[in-house]
């Protein structure tokens, strides 16, 4: 629909430009803090250093583990029915509007007062105030995300395509390996791309279960909350536009894949 | 070869029941019926996407009835096609290659060169005409080395142009491909035409049941329901026996008398009656001087007037009413345009006694 110029749709593109300009001018504001020079020598300090090896590196691990678990349970939701099924979508909805703060006190009581969290976290694997927490900090915040993703993907490819594969002479394992996984692979590129976008910035959750232990569990989030609060702006500002790259790059790419996914 | 007995499957409040057929290898069974009557469910439950509730499915003497789909070497093509999207259609073939069972690389280039689809390989699926993507998704289902084939509706998505170049050419190739592999071949259509010239035999279905199955010119020479007759497009009387004579019914339409070859005199079937005449077996005629010079009892003469006539092909289709019930026709083009009849006209119809199928009324 071409714009008409009546007052209705001026008020509309007004608002629009308003918001966005809000958004560019919030997003500007940091730069004024910093300096050619002083932001390259951040960006190459030891800690910023760290906290984006740490931040790319638990990011892509809570998202691997995110996808693999979320790729046959999305798989499950779309395709099964079964009793329950509403009330277990519904389960997922939940991480999504609760504050990931309240994930992280959650996770750090039931690692640090449930038995079988304790058992985990002292026999198996630390979780608390340890990197490991960052990981399932984000998996837990991350995975509604990625689940909720897939089930749109898999809802979008016609059961039929499977059954066609299966009269072919492909096992279900195989129609869904050798079909359904090829039809939705730009929808699951997107999926991880988010999560991990979404993954990266995590910080309620991690300063929750992992603690803000600076060259241990300093992520870029929990960098920035540290620089904050020693009031070294010109760090601040360097990880926020870290953070604002990362997140459009991420966001162009998943809606390239997402244009993909919608035209096959 | 593929054996059908009793078959039964519900879905929600429709029913496909007691079908039962058996198609030999190398035969084509022409499957026809209005929509919804059954005929995607019956190839869904051979192909095993749809749950059977009883009976068989024996193909080649191994009763597949409860095997899952990848167990039972069928080729399914739907009537959407099915290809899969996004992949090449070297690709969507390949996928069902790599899982037949026997088939060799030189019969897979042989069924690419009889549907003529070598130089489509490289092209993405979705980029295919419709027509392309009908000789593609019958490639793909030989390339299973299936032990049956079974085509649904595989020209209601062409388009016009399409479905009349199918017509004209490519009947002859799907013929040779079905010749060729000499498997049984179920085929879904609407198309009555399409029906006669690719099928060897015949089964109508109508409302989860088949009426009548048999070969395709003995279910079109004698339908044995009324259903059968008038989805065939054939003039469907209700009339009364009023006598039997010399081999001879008399029959009252609407206070018409039609006459009816019968063997015998004795016509034990109820005297009410269903009167079935072919359009193609009712002669027009514009004058009474040049009908027939058969016995009287052989024929029955009938004035009538023509309400509608439009022309098909070579073909003009005639609607005329006769003493308030309308009967069609259907004559050659050269015919009607001797005649010089336009609506509104008076005209003479001829029809054979022997022509005449009678079937008891179902009331």
């Amino acid at each position: 629909m071409k714009f008409q110029p009546n007052a209705f749709n001026a008020l509309n593109y007004v608002l629009l430009l308003l918001f966005l300009l809000f958004f560019l001018l919030v997003l500007v504001s940091p730069a004024a803090f910093v300096k050619p020079d002083g932001m390259i020598r951040s960006l190459l300090s030891d800690e910023i250093g760290y906290a984006l090896a740490l931040s790319i590196l638990t990011a892509t691990c809570s998202t691997l583990i995110s996808v693999v678990i979320g790729l046959p349970a999305a798989y499950a939701l779309s395709r099964f029915n079964f009793p329950g099924k509403k009330v277990v979508e519904g389960f997922l909805d939940v991480p999504l509007s609760l504050p990931p703060v309240a994930l992280g006190a959650s996770l750090l009581i039931f690692f640090s007062k449930n038995p079988l969290g304790i058992f985990i976290n002292e026999n198996l694997v630390r979780f608390v105030f340890e990197v490991p927490g960052i990981i399932v900090a984000q998996f837990v915040v991350v995975s509604p995300i990625t689940m909720k993703i897939l089930k749109e993907v898999f809802d979008g490819i016609p059961v039929r395509y499977e059954w066609m594969a299966r009269v072919l002479g492909y096992s279900h394992v195989e129609a869904f390996l050798y079909v359904v996984l090829p039809l939705a692979k730009h929808g699951v590129l997107a999926a991880t791309l988010l999560s991990w976008a979404k993954a990266l910035g995590e910080f309620g959750a991690t300063m929750m279960l992992a603690g803000a232990t600076r060259f241990k569990t300093e992520t870029l989030p929990i960098a920035l909350y540290l620089k904050l609060a020693e009031a070294d702006l010109e760090g601040v500002a360097v990880i926020i536009y870290v953070l604002v790259t990362t997140a459009c790059i991420v966001t162009i790419a998943a809606r390239k894949f997402l244009t993909k996914v919608s035209m096959t | 070869m593929i054996v059908v007995r009793n078959l039964r499957t519900c879905l929600g409040s429709f029913c496909l029941d007691n079908v039962s057929f058996d198609v030999a290898d190398g035969t084509v069974l022409i499957v026809v019926g209005p929509n919804g009557s059954g005929k995607t469910t019956l190839l869904e439950c051979i192909s095993g996407i749809r749950r059977v509730e009883s009976g068989k499915i024996v193909i080649d003497d191994i009763d597949v009835t409860y095997l899952p789909p990848e167990r039972r070497r069928v080729g399914y093509v739907p009537s959407d096609y099915g290809l899969f999207p996004g992949m090449t259609v070297e690709k969507n073939i390949l996928l069902a290659f790599r899982k037949s069972k026997g088939m060799t690389l030189e019969q897979l280039q042989r069924i690419v060169h009889l549907l003529q689809i070598g130089e489509l390989m490289g092209k993405n699926v979705e980029s295919l005409s419709s027509g392309q993507k009908q000789r593609v998704a019958i490639a793909r289902a030989l390339a299973s080395n299936p032990r049956v084939l079974l085509l649904d509706e595989p020209t209601s998505a062409l388009d016009p142009a399409t479905k009349e170049y199918f017509k004209r050419s490519f009947r002859a190739v799907i013929k040779d491909v079905f010749n060729d592999f000499n498997v049984p071949v179920i085929y879904t259509t609407h198309d009555l035409p399409e029906a006669r010239s690719v099928g060897d035999k015949l089964a109508v279905i109508n409302d989860g049941v088949i009426e009548q199955v048999g070969s395709v010119n003995e279910v079109f020479e004698n339908p044995r329901t009324r259903f059968i007759a008038e989805f065939l497009g054939y003039n469907v009387l209700e009339g009364h026996v009023i006598a039997v004579r010399d081999n001879h019914l008399f029959i009252n339409v609407k206070n018409v008398t039609l006459v009816a070859q019968c063997a015998g005199n004795g016509w034990n079937a109820p005297k009410d009656v269903i009167v079935v005449i072919k359009p193609q077996d009712i002669t027009l005629f514009s004058a009474k001087e040049q009908l027939s010079s058969h016995r009287r009892d052989e024929y029955t003469v009938l004035r009538g007037v023509v309400r509608n006539a439009h022309i098909e092909g070579s073909t003009a289709k005639v609607e005329v009413v006769v003493n308030g019930f309308s009967l069609k026709a259907e004559t050659g083009l050269d015919h009607w345009e001797r005649l010089r009849a336009k609506p509104g006209d008076g005209i003479y119809v001829q029809i054979d006694a022997f022509k005449v199928k009678v079937l008891p009324s179902t009331k």
